[in-house]
């Protein structure tokens, strides 16, 4: 009879747990993403590739010099973790203090020039409602996607269906241009990054 | 004496398991009286059923079956246009997998409208209805998709 009770008290338990794993299954949320690469600690205001914002105003990444950045890159056919991927550049975003926001720059670069051209991404913005002031929906030239991309560790591919796998990747970037933060996965904890975007401002403020 | 030290030794283990999990993706983990069904990925991705009645204090169970989603809030935190109850507050669950699920609270009488991230360009949005079913809600659409609008003209007359 003790022994029969155990049996029943165990699978019961093991119940329970199994409820818990299925929880826990498939944490991490990278949903077949390709893992970023390891970088090295250059600027990325090294480049000289024009980007076109959704405003249709075009840059050099060296125009953004003295501001941190954050950056994000995605594409808009994407219906899968790049919308997610947006809304963790936004938590991010949001950590920042009011008074520090004007201060930095959001760039959420496209892996796809061919759809995303400033009109879609304009498109985009809207209907995200982050055509705010700071942030900037980019689109390049092919070579200088992979560039950029190469210098932030994020690694892409274009499916045969016009879609991308990709890194899921967001980066902080000093008034420099250097790689100061990676947050690597979808979900991913912000407070750090948004601590030291604040501090990223402060010694801005005082040079 | 033996399996009752085999039992309780297996019942820490797995307690200490459990309590790591809730904390990753529950919101007051408790019992659940609702529960809904996340379906579809790129095809029809869906809320089954899209508009569920609760009473405050309930919570809602949300599975998903298939795909990447999440159960995210009308409301300025996530930058959409308020269509929650003023008193209650912004929910974003995260990002979900297929055998994952997410507890919701629902703190106060009202409706609240919510989407998924990834799939809100496809209409992929749902109801809750705290309390008095036969109030409206009288959420402004401005600022709402088409898609989206339609999709919550259907859900109104499903109430």
């Amino acid at each position: 009879m003790k022994t029969t009770e155990f049996i029943l008290t165990l699978l019961v338990v093991m119940g329970f747990y199994s409820v818990g794993w299925a929880q826990n299954h498939g944490h991490g949320h990278d949903h077949n993403a390709i893992k970023a690469t390891e970088i090295q600690d250059h600027s990325i205001y090294h480049t000289m590739a024009e980007w076109t914002d959704h405003r249709g105003d075009v840059y050099e990444l060296n125009d953004f010099k003295g501001n941190p950045l954050i950056v994000v890159m995605f594409y808009g056919n994407c219906v899968d973790v790049c919308p997610i991927l947006i809304q963790d550049a936004w938590r991010l975003f949001r950590e920042i203090d009011q008074s520090n926001k004007e201060h930095v720059r959001v760039l959420a670069v496209t892996f796809d020039p061919d759809n995303d051209s400033p009109a879609v991404l304009h498109a985009y913005a809207d209907a995200q409602q982050l055509n705010i002031p700071g942030w900037h929906f980019m689109t390049g030239n092919r070579s200088g996607i992979r560039e950029l991309a190469m210098m932030l560790g994020v690694e892409f591919r274009q499916t045969g269906n016009g879609n991308f796998e990709h890194s899921n990747l967001v980066t902080v970037i000093d008034t420099e241009g250097v790689v100061v933060e990676r947050i690597e996965g979808l979900g991913q904890p912000v407070e750090e990054a948004g601590k030291l975007l604040n501090e990223l401002v402060k010694t801005m403020e005082m040079q | 004496m033996r399996y009752t030290t085999l039992f309780l030794s297996i019942l820490c283990l797995f307690s200490e398991t459990k309590a790591l999990d809730l904390s990753n993706k529950t919101v007051n983990p408790g019992v659940d009286t609702t529960i809904v069904i996340i379906k579809g990925n790129t095809v029809n991705p869906r809320f089954e059923p899209a508009v569920v009645h609760v009473q405050p204090g309930n919570i809602i169970r949300f599975i998903v079956d298939e795909g990447l989603h999440t159960v995210t809030a009308y409301h300025p935190d996530n930058r959409r246009p308020l269509r929650i109850p003023k008193e209650a507050e912004s929910f974003d669950s995260g990002p979900l997998q297929a055998g994952q699920f997410w507890h919701l609270k629902i703190t106060h009488e009202g409706t609240y409208d919510y989407f998924c991230l990834p799939h809100e360009s496809m209409g992929h949005v749902g109801r809750i209805i705290a309390g008095d079913k036969s109030i409206i809600p009288s959420y402004n659409d401005e600022h709402l998709s088409d898609i989206v609008k339609e999709k919550y003209l259907e859900l109104s007359s499903q109430k």
